[in-house]
């Protein structure tokens, strides 16, 4: 793995790479996806690919979830039932409670 | 009985105040006070110390009134890694990205501790979300190991091993992903648990890698471990992975065969660990215990494989964390996706970034099924030879950790060898088995060394009776850190 897109992969990733981090970044990444390329080498022709099973889906059921207004009151900033936020585009935004 | 906390495990503690030889407020009170005396291990990210004043003083009203309705962790406080959501107190992740973040209810795992009585009284340090080995990548700077500072306790779970070894909790949770619990236990003189993939509910757990996350525990000795794994096993009905079918088997000591697999003792350790394993051996075999040699040839593979799955879901799960949905928000941008990115770029330290862009590289159009596709394949390859290996034995022995503590910075600007640290514990991670980390010995600067008794889920039984017996012979989890 001699080297990869570090934009395309920061893009990917939603990140920017400041330039100072970008190489010890890039070599970090390059040297553990050559280490990790050895599972490569055994054949697992009689597999398919699978992630972790679910045991049991839950009956598709309203349920309870956390109160409403203890999710209002952990916000970091409000006015009133308005939640602010920070400013996007230069502009102040808020979302109604 | 005299209040020494620095003599007394949990059980012992906890039957101190139900026989009034002491009450909770005195418990809590000691607590705080070794806590206050050894800030500088910069073992907890927040206290509670009112919080669990006034919860220790309810308590012994409540004991005076009903003796008979108190829980088997009556009193008992206990110290909760940050990524184990309090609810009312602050759980940071040990990261700058949720450094304000007050969740609104608690993990089921702290549910069921505080339902039996325990008292938490802080959030421990830890790496940053999870993601480490040594405690050096939290936002608030590393946790030192007790038994001596310049050394790293071991991570991600660094702070929750200190706070025990240093005495200034009792007990404590930590999560172990790949190792977190057992390898900054081995490198404390703890016992570390990690139970089987699905036997505690991850809910409230901030996720690092679903596939491979347990909450475990922390404590001098097995008896304790075994105290707290069954006040938080069982469902909750809020994590699917939960299994519990499981039933639990065990058998007399002297009939349980222990494995040794060829492939952990051919890699290099260092020889007073393997001098101190062999002690150890030898003590189970007085016991009348049978050792047969193993093999699992993909053991030396499962590294490989952590480091890809490990980061895919890394990378999956910190995706919510972009200033907008979850975490801080980063206050300039000219467009939501660019606050998004600059949220996550001031927000995560250069260990999360790493991982995000590994996990990003290895499900990426091109290499998924090189890389993360073959992982998944050699995982299963992985579990056949260990549920093949555990079907002629009871219990798999293997080292904890290849080196005792190293010096804080001698490893973390080189990931790889950083990675190395967890050779030892990844594979039951990967495999969803119980593993557990138990003193042994220490080498000649007076650093701890652990060995692990690893068991499929359901031998989890086996593993405590084990450890009692193993700890009715040896002292070594009696040694008291200097600090």
């Amino acid at each position: 793995m001699s080297e990869i897109d570090i934009d395309q992969l920061a893009n990917l990733s939603l990140l920017n790479i400041a330039n100072q981090e970008r190489d010890k970044l890039v070599k970090g990444v390059v040297e553990v996806l050559d280490y990790v390329k050895k599972v490569q080498e055994i054949d697992t022709n009689e597999y398919i690919p699978v992630t972790v099973s679910v045991r049991k889906l839950r009956q598709d059921e309203v349920g309870s979830c956390v109160d409403q207004q203890l999710l209002i009151d952990s916000f970091s900033d409000r006015q009133g039932d308005l939640l602010k936020t920070s400013a996007i585009n230069g502009k102040e935004g808020s979302y109604d409670a | 009985m005299t209040l020494n906390i620095r003599e007394l495990d949990a059980s012992s503690i906890v039957a101190g105040i139900k026989n009034r030889d002491f009450s909770c407020v005195d418990v809590v009170s000691a607590y705080i006070k070794r806590i206050k005396e050894n800030a500088d291990l910069n073992a907890y990210i927040t206290v509670c110390f009112d919080e669990a004043m006034e919860k220790a003083k309810n308590y012994d009203t409540q004991l005076a009134k009903d003796p008979q309705s108190i829980g088997p962790l009556f009193g008992l406080p206990v110290a909760v890694k940050d990524v184990i959501c309090t609810k009312g107190i602050r759980t940071t992740c040990a990261s700058k990205m949720l450094s304000e973040y007050i969740p609104p209810y608690s993990a089921t795992a702290v549910e069921a501790i505080e339902s039996a009585g325990a008292i938490v009284i802080g959030k421990t340090n830890c790496d940053e979300f999870a993601m480490g080995s040594s405690n050096e990548t939290s936002f608030f700077g590393p946790a030192l190991n007790p038994w001596d500072k310049s050394r790293v306790p071991g991570g991600s779970s660094g702070g929750s091993a200190v706070a025990v070894a240093a005495d200034l909790a009792p007990v404590s949770l930590g999560t172990d992903t790949g190792g977190s619990v057992r390898q900054p236990a081995g490198l404390c003189n703890l016992v570390g648990f990690k139970p089987s993939y699905g036997s505690i509910s991850r809910y409230g757990l901030i996720a690092m890698a679903s596939s491979l996350d347990q909450v475990g525990t922390f404590s001098h000795s097995v008896a304790d471990a075994k105290l707290l794994f069954e006040v938080m096993a069982g469902s909750d009905g809020k994590d699917q992975s939960v299994k519990d079918d499981v039933v639990q088997t065990t058998k007399p000591i002297n009939e349980i065969t222990i494995g040794l697999p060829k492939e952990y003792f051919s890699l290099f350790f260092d020889q007073e660990i393997s001098s101190s394993i062999d002690q150890a051996i030898e003590v189970y075999k007085s016991m009348g215990c049978k050792f047969v040699d193993v093999s699992i040839p993909l053991a030396d593979m499962a590294l490989a494989m952590y480091y890809i799955i490990m980061p895919a879901e890394v990378s999956s799960n910190l995706a919510r964390l972009d200033g907008i949905r979850y975490g801080k928000q980063a206050v300039i941008g000219n467009s939501v996706s660019e606050i998004m990115s600059r949220s996550r770029s001031l927000g995560f330290g250069d260990e999360v970034k790493r991982r995000i862009l590994l996990g990003t590289y290895v499900l990426s159009s091109g290499y998924q099924e090189a890389f993360y596709g073959q992982a998944t394949k050699v995982r299963q390859l992985l579990t056949e030879q260990y549920n093949k290996v555990c079907e002629q034995v009871d219990l798999l022995l293997v080292p904890t950790t290849p080196t005792c503590a190293f010096k804080i910075g001698e490893k973390v600007d080189d990931p790889l060898t950083m990675y190395m640290a967890d050779i030892f514990t990844v594979s039951v991670n990967m495999i969803g088995y119980a593993g557990m980390s138990l003193p042994c010995g220490f080498n000649k600067e007076n650093l701890p060394i652990g060995y692990q008794l690893v068991a499929p889920a359901g031998r989890e039984n086996m593993i405590f009776d084990l450890g009692i017996a193993y700890q009715s012979k040896t002292n070594w989890h009696k040694h008291q850190s200097p600090c």
